[in-house]
């Protein structure tokens, strides 16, 4: 879900930008030292995770894992993901630095709304935790694809098209990540729950 | 016993992380091309061959082409079909920039330099030596191209050559080798040359946009580790301070 460079507009990735350095600079005060291993980890996940292609259907697609990376970092998604996407862009070419601001908004904005809808049902011990999981890693992906097709209202014609392609292009993988999502938080809930409830202490 | 180092590893990785974004900006040259979606171009005599796809390996299916001349403006346009390939002519000698949209902001380039086409293409578009692919309409309507058969006299111009002719009534046959024997051999071996090299051609181009090996996927996962280690570091002598 990269959008390469050349397509975008100047206005809509200079306010990518913004929303970007926005949003990363609240992960940032967010972040606790305690956390920066645990977002070291999943940023290192979220990178190798576009590398993972998803055969089925006419186009291209890869997994993103922001449900998880949501579900475990919240604000911290964005500085985690931008650092990925970074890096990313410098060594593989993928997506361009001057659509960094842009891909960092389509990936980090449903991480951090997803963990504030459904971190509490997440974190309680009641039977809603699993399907929340998985509806997590479902939304995220389907959010992230909302945000790409607004992102190219600019430049394709017709907002309804590009995002009726977009999100049913992406099925397969918000299935995938909603059950890698649940699989995750219940193995971690198992051993070791403060990763989820973020109690440190 | 926590102290409140909310902000303070927070912090110094904002400043690593800001340095090394400058670090990028300023040691990038070129800008960075997407690789997502990737589309070659080679040329084969004047047919140029382009075939598009996904870094995964996945063809691009009817993705939209454009081919740019140097200003800009657009020369033909057309569509991958299922194998993501799509051939056009070139329609003049000059660098080429091929564009491929893929549709959902993934878009690629590849630019075809001039010295790739075929020499029988001219910058104005008219192929100088046509009647050895047998285009004589094309003699017709162009005043300037003569036969190039041996005919009574005169001399042939082309790309600079000024060669007198055989000689009058000699034919292609004699013991001499006339000019049109030796533009034939030249555009024959141009034709082998050009079908021997199109396959090294298109693995020297498939090479240059090979997806991300295996050493930089490591050492993407290191810089990040590296960064997330720097961060505790830094933090840990400014809790203890």
């Amino acid at each position: 879900m990269h959008i390469s460079e050349g397509v975008l507009s100047g206005p809509v990735l200079a306010s990518g930008f913004a929303i970007a350095a926005a949003g990363t600079a609240f992960g940032f005060r967010k972040m606790d030292f305690d956390r920066i291993p645990q977002a070291g980890m999943l940023s290192a996940a979220f990178f190798v995770a576009s590398l993972i292609h998803v055969p089925i259907g006419p186009s291209n697609v890869h997994l993103i894992l922001n449900g998880i990376v949501g579900l475990l970092l919240g604000w911290a998604a964005f500085p985690a993901i931008f650092v990925a996407l970074l890096l990313q862009g410098m060594i593989f070419q993928f997506g361009g630095l001057t659509t960094l601001g842009v891909n960092t908004v389509i990936m980090a904005l449903p991480c951090v709304v997803c963990y504030h809808l459904f971190i509490p049902f997440v974190r309680g011990s009641g039977k809603a935790a699993m399907p929340c999981a998985f509806a997590c890693g479902f939304l995220s992906v389907m959010l992230s694809a909302l945000v790409m097709s607004s992102s190219l209202i600019f430049t394709e014609e017709n907002f309804m098209e590009v995002a009726g392609m977009v999100v049913v292009a992406h099925l397969p993988v918000m299935v995938i990540e909603g059950i890698v999502t649940a699989f995750c938080v219940a193995f971690l809930k198992k051993v070791q729950p403060e990763m989820i409830s973020g109690d440190w202490r | 016993m926590r102290e409140n180092t909310q902000s303070g590893g927070g912090t110094m990785f904002f400043k690593i992380t800001a340095t090394l974004f400058i670090a990028a900006f300023l040691l990038s040259g070129a800008p960075a091309m997407a690789h997502k979606v990737m589309v070659f171009a080679w040329a084969e005599g004047e047919m140029v061959h382009t075939e598009s796809k996904f870094s995964g390996g996945k063809k691009v299916n009817h993705g939209k082409i454009s081919v740019m001349d140097g200003k800009g403006e657009v020369l033909l346009a057309g569509e991958t079909d299922d194998a993501g390939k799509f051939s056009f002519r070139a329609p003049v000698r000059e660098t080429l920039t091929i564009v491929m949209d893929s549709g959902m902001g993934h878009r690629a380039e590849w630019t075809l330099p001039a010295h790739e086409l075929a020499a029988t293409l001219t910058s104005s578009g008219i192929p100088e030596n046509a009647d050895v692919r047998g285009n004589s309409d094309l003699q017709k309507k162009n005043g300037v191209l003569e036969k190039s058969e041996v005919s009574a006299g005169g001399s042939l111009l082309s790309g600079g050559l000024d060669v007198p002719l055989a000689g009058k009534g000699e034919k292609a046959g004699g013991s001499v080798l006339s000019e049109a024997d030796i533009r034939m051999i030249e555009a024959a071996v141009d034709r082998a040359l050009d079908r021997k090299l199109a396959p090294l051609k298109k693995t020297l181009a498939e090479e240059k946009g090979a997806g991300p090996k295996v050493n930089e996927i490591f050492s993407g996962i290191g810089y990040i580790l590296g960064l997330a280690g720097v961060g505790i570091y830094f933090n840990n002598r400014k809790s203890r301070s």
